[in-house]
């Protein structure tokens, strides 16, 4: 998927704000960034980083400075093995018109060697938002790695999937365990943009800074 | 079989010594719903997981000994609360494989001494 099909699709879907979070790598949000200066729409910069613990954990930052520090920090942190593409498919680069220009080679579908705690930690260094991904699913969340949500723990929200956020009817505003809850479309083909979105009716969130103090406010 | 046997045959670093106890099985896994589930009260705990949580579920479950293997990173925090909570941590260099082979062993032997 081309960050240029996204964004068209989600401009088509008038989706006003989105983020292209994938695993361990940041350079697709990044170009995402820069074409959404020309089009009617806001990008987040993010990842979905992946803690020791196999939780994977959200991140989003202010700007592609900040992402580029992340994306260090992942690099150092990788361990130093090839991808399979027969198993994980090949990682493809794609540039600003959409056109493929290589192959990403590291392996990037393992845990990083961070805890979860330092991996908050570090994004928070950096001014970043860090939101355990997915906590409801049986497969690489917070609850099934590590059993439980620790109400002392520094994250600035949870994220929920699409499916439990639409069955317990959850607005943007609740909380889980004290913690704002937010869910994403967890796009992984274009077919799946704008299936799934959360209302602003407030339109209280407009960008980052905007976003990390809605969190901020409605932590409990 | 007493931890401190244990520790002192598997060659086990102490990250946090508490107190000597009784071991009476032991325990692998590094899911902690599957923890919470299977592992038995006063169990050695063997796992990579090694988060703060990792102590909870020991003190829910009433186990007081957790050995991290793969020489994994145990982070300062978990260290703190480990010693608060009084549970025994321990860690080793060897996997979890082996070093539950080594202390299975040891175990059935001393059941047969009896």
């Amino acid at each position: 998927m081309s960050p240029r099909l996204i964004l068209e699709q989600a401009v088509q879907k008038e989706l006003n704000l989105i983020s292209i979070t994938d695993h361990n790598t940041v350079q697709h949000s990044i170009l995402a960034c820069k074409l959404s200066e020309d089009m009617p729409i806001r990008v987040i910069p993010g990842v979905e980083l992946t803690s020791r613990e196999e939780v994977h954990l959200l991140a989003y930052f202010l700007n592609v400075e900040a992402l580029l520090k992340m994306e260090k920090e992942i690099d150092n942190s990788l361990p130093e093995k090839k991808n399979n593409s027969r198993i994980f498919g090949n990682q493809l680069y794609y540039d600003l018109k959409g056109e493929i220009i290589g192959i990403d080679d590291a392996l990037r579908q393992v845990a990083l060697n961070i805890g979860l705690d330092n991996l908050v930690d570090f994004v928070h260094s950096i001014d970043g938002i860090a939101i355990p991904a997915h906590i409801d699913k049986d497969r690489f969340s917070l609850l099934s790695q590590l059993g439980f949500l620790d109400r002392e723990a520094n994250f600035d929200a949870v994220e929920i999937s699409k499916f439990k956020w639409r069955k317990r009817k959850f607005q943007l505003g609740d909380t889980w365990d004290g913690f704002p809850v937010i869910a994403g479309s967890d796009s992984h083909g274009v077919e799946d943009i704008g299936l799934f979105f959360i209302e602003d009716n407030q339109e209280e969130i407009k960008n980052f800074l905007s976003l990390k103090d809605f969190l901020k406010r409605n932590k409990q | 079989m007493k931890l401190s046997k244990i520790i002192d045959k598997c060659q086990l670093e102490k990250i946090a010594f508490c107190a000597d106890c009784e071991i009476k099985n032991g325990y692998c896994g590094d899911l902690m719903s599957d923890v919470m589930a299977h592992a038995e009260a006063e169990c050695i705990w063997i796992t990579i997981q090694a988060h703060k949580n990792s102590i909870a579920v020991a003190l829910i479950k009433d186990i007081k000994s957790i050995l991290f293997t793969n020489n994994v990173t145990v982070e300062e925090e978990v260290i703190k609360k480990a010693n608060e909570e009084k549970i025994n941590l321990l860690r080793t260099d060897k996997n979890s494989f082996t070093v539950c082979g080594e202390i299975y062993c040891m175990m059935e032997a001393e059941t047969a001494k009896d």
